[in-house]
């Protein structure tokens, strides 16, 4: 997808189309990283991951949109299903990239470029969103495609191709080479696919090691064995949620209001998807950078975040060091069961059930977290969805 | 304090109090056994704080005493000593001389006044069962509860003493999801006491009773404590404080199914099913139809199995629901009859357990709510 969160945003409203929009998180403040950027905003030269602060200084009419998880999820979910009406092997790479392995289905839509048309009708029209689809014969090469035409490209790369037509692009546009690769690459001369192409074997593997140094000469022939392994249909095996605090702190009753705000969402995830797991997992991380986490099986499978919540508190109290300054606080809860309700003996406990049910329903409906427990009013995380504040969006 | 005494002795008075020691207490003198040898016989304790048990083996004191010996090293010590006469003589500096045949072994003991009092209880209401009656009430109950720590009250089981239809002694356990109840008609038991006894210290008792079944079983009440005397052998532990569940309300009045069958062919049933659904969540369909009762598990990787057993059915003649398989191997463990009656109501109702012909037992057991029920 081009320039996807953004997009979406420019989809969804109108007033924001043509305009240099950056998604983050937030509107504004001086901590806010820009997530995403219109290509309105790239061409005046906003970048991805620089502060509000220093965009808007480029930028002064730049408008900073509160970017929307859940919308860009649901979307990218969409899309996805429309894929799957091609090929049953889909493998999901990001949020906003996807491998399609056509090879036993092209025929019958009258090959690969007219599926690739097809599909870029059918975003453009029901999403009005654009992307760039690569074509090629492995996944390395489809991946190169899709990168050099942007935005709203289709190429295609034929094994006559190499090396030629790709002799003059640079090593970084490979998936696989980043910025310290590329780096070293250059150091041996190394700066395009032609230079790769021609670079011997021996060489790249003393320079590279084994196993990489292959890799990158197989890179440099143009070879990719991996499969397109789809993953679309997978099951869960754990959920969870974690959240950096905007200050480290020692305050353990403070983390303990995040915890319960986190173990909340998770029992909302693990609902929505019927799940259910006896495993809660608790990380924390400190203001040195240092780690700490620790498991807890239980009896019950839980779907309940209060519930999880008071099992991770438990954990927090085997955690000892009192002078500890928290940065990171992480909840999650594994060995999962799907779609499988044990009945209890006692009314109670089939109420309390009922009730997160009826909560959950309001929330779908008018928007997550309207109601929440008192207790995280308190946090600093009270109002707040994902990565975002909730109230800019699910107004009825 | 010096005492002599045959290792079989030693060895079974030392393994009934050692599975009480807890070695990671707060409280590091509770990792000891209290020896106190006099006239009458060796004394062992353990405590922990929660149950205490003492016991009094056979031995002949030479002079009287006491010290505290660390559990785990007697333990293994008591265990590879040789079958023969045995000598513990408590030397100076608290050091325990343990003399068998031609060689010894120093442990370093502690004096024996820093130990909890294993507590006596003076108030309280006392009767006597028979402990092989006993035992098997403890059995057919104590699976049922809980090992959660946050469900507290469900820890243990309930214990009631008192007039009720035609019993007048109950035990009571539950886990949320399912409940057993044992009740039985004793001649001369006086009533009052209603109780909830740490699982726990149960398991300890039932051990107890199980190694020797002969005979009866005092039993003590107070508010917060109970105690158990068994010939030489003395348990006390804290009860649970807290409300127990009101059972009556869970257990279901009539069945519109029910159907007879072997017990022992169930069992290995629910057993064979238990394989194959150990891979989905221990799911295992129940379906009377026709005379027949089948057990279905699938298991998507794995496979499927469907067991069928010819019943005698009563009431409605068609009936479903699905269950924990384990739930139900638990208590078909431990009926004795040769037969038992599952009962089965709607979908999402109670499944019920009981043995034909007695004794006064039941097994209420919930079902799990599928996707294919919900659908």
């Amino acid at each position: 997808m081009n320039a996807y969160f953004a997009s979406v945003e420019q989809a969804s409203n109108p007033f924001l189309r043509g305009k240099p929009i950056a998604v983050g998180g937030g509107t504004g403040g001086k901590r806010t990283i820009v997530a995403a950027c219109s290509y309105e905003a790239k061409a005046r030269g906003i970048k991805n991951a620089m502060t509000a602060w220093d965009a808007r200084k480029i930028c002064p009419d730049l408008i900073m949109v509160s970017g929307n998880m859940d919308k860009y999820i649901y979307t990218s979910s969409e899309i996805i299903k429309i894929f799957r009406e091609y090929t049953d092997r889909v493998e999901v790479f990001s949020i906003d990239e996807c491998f399609l392995d056509v090879t036993d289905t092209e025929e019958r839509f009258g090959g690969a470029v007219q599926i690739a048309r097809q599909i870029k009708q059918k975003i453009r029209e029901r999403f009005h969103l654009t992307c760039s689809i690569g074509i090629s014969f492995n996944k390395l090469l489809a991946k190169l495609a899709g990168e050099l035409k942007k935005p709203d490209g289709l190429m295609t790369i034929r094994p006559e191709d190499i090396p030629e037509k790709l002799k003059d692009i640079e090593v970084s546009k490979l998936c696989g080479v980043g910025r310290k690769l590329e780096k070293y690459l250059g150091e041996l001369g190394v700066k395009t696919f032609g230079d790769l192409n021609r670079y011997p074997r021996e060489k790249l593997v003393k320079r590279f090691g084994m196993a990489c140094g292959e890799g990158l000469y197989c890179m440099g022939q143009g070879k990719d064995n991996s499969q397109v392994s789809s993953n679309y249909d997978e099951e869960a095996k754990s959920m969870g949620h974690s959240y950096t605090l905007p200050k480290a702190t020692d305050d353990i009753d403070e983390v303990k209001g995040y915890l319960l705000r986190l173990s909340e969402q998770v029992g909302r995830r693990l609902r929505r998807d019927h799940y259910k797991g006896n495993v809660v997992h608790l990380s924390l991380g400190f203001e040195d950078f240092n780690f700490w986490g620790k498991q807890k099986k239980i009896e019950d499978h839980l779907d309940d975040g209060y519930e999880i919540y008071k099992i991770a508190e438990r954990i927090l109290g085997a955690f000892r060091d009192r002078r500890a300054r928290f940065r990171f606080v992480g909840v999650s809860v594994s060995n999962l069961t799907h779609n499988l309700d044990q009945i209890s003996l006692f009314e109670k406990n089939e109420r309390k059930k009922k009730i997160l049910k009826a909560v959950d329903e309001i929330n779908d409906r008018y928007g997550e977290f309207v109601i929440e427990r008192l207790a995280i009013l308190d946090t600093v995380l009270h109002g707040k969805v994902g990565m975002v504040d909730s109230r800019t969006y699910n107004v009825i | 304090m010096e005492f002599v005494c045959s290792k079989k002795d030693l060895q079974s008075g030392v393994s009934i109090v050692e599975r009480i020691v807890s070695t990671r207490s707060t409280l590091p003198i509770v990792g000891n056994i209290l020896f106190e040898a006099a006239r009458s016989g060796l004394k062992l304790s353990a405590n922990n704080l929660e149950v205490g048990i003492e016991v009094v083996v056979p031995a002949k004191t030479i002079k009287e005493g006491s010290t505290l010996i660390p559990a785990k090293t007697l333990g293994e010590v008591v265990n590879k000593l040789p079958d023969s006469e045995t000598t513990f003589k408590l030397k100076e500096k608290g050091v325990v001389n343990i003399n068998y045949k031609k060689s010894n072994i120093n442990i370093h003991g502690l004096p024996a006044d820093e130990f909890p009092q294993l507590p006596h209880i003076k108030e309280g209401k006392t009767f006597s069962l028979e402990a092989k009656l006993f035992a098997e009430m403890i059995e057919h109950t104590i699976f049922a509860s809980s090992n959660s720590e946050d469900k507290h009250v469900l820890n243990g089981v309930l214990l009631e003493v008192g007039k009720q239809d035609s019993s007048n002694i109950r035990m009571v356990a539950t886990d949320g999801y399912r409940l057993a109840k044992r009740a039985e008609k004793v001649a001369g038991l006086e009533a009052g006491a209603n109780v909830i006894i740490p699982a726990r210290a149960l398991n300890e008792v039932l051990r107890i009773l199980q190694a020797d079944p002969e005979g009866q079983v005092k039993i003590t009440a107070s508010s917060d404590r109970i105690s158990f005397k068994h010939k030489e052998v003395y348990l006390v532990s804290r009860l649970i404080q807290g409300q127990f569940p009101d059972y009556k309300q869970v257990i279901p009045k009539s069945s519109e199914t029910r159907v007879s069958v072997d017990t022992q062919a169930l069992l290995s049933a629910a057993e064979r099913a238990a394989i194959i659904a150990a891979q989905s969540a221990n799911i295992i369909k129940l379906e009377v139809r026709a005379g027949q009762l089948k057990l279905l598990a699938t298991a998507p990787d794995v496979g499927n199995v469907e067991e069928v057993l010819e019943v005698e059915t009563k009431g409605k003649e068609k009936a479903q629901a699905a269950f924990n398989v384990r739930l139900l191997t638990d208590a078909l463990k431990v009926i004795e009859a040769e037969k038992v009656s599952l009962e089965l109501g709607e979908t999402l109702n109670p499944g019920l357990i009981r043995p034909v012909g007695g004794p006064d037992y039941i097994y209420i057991v919930m079902p799990i709510r599928t996707q294919e029920v919900a659908a």
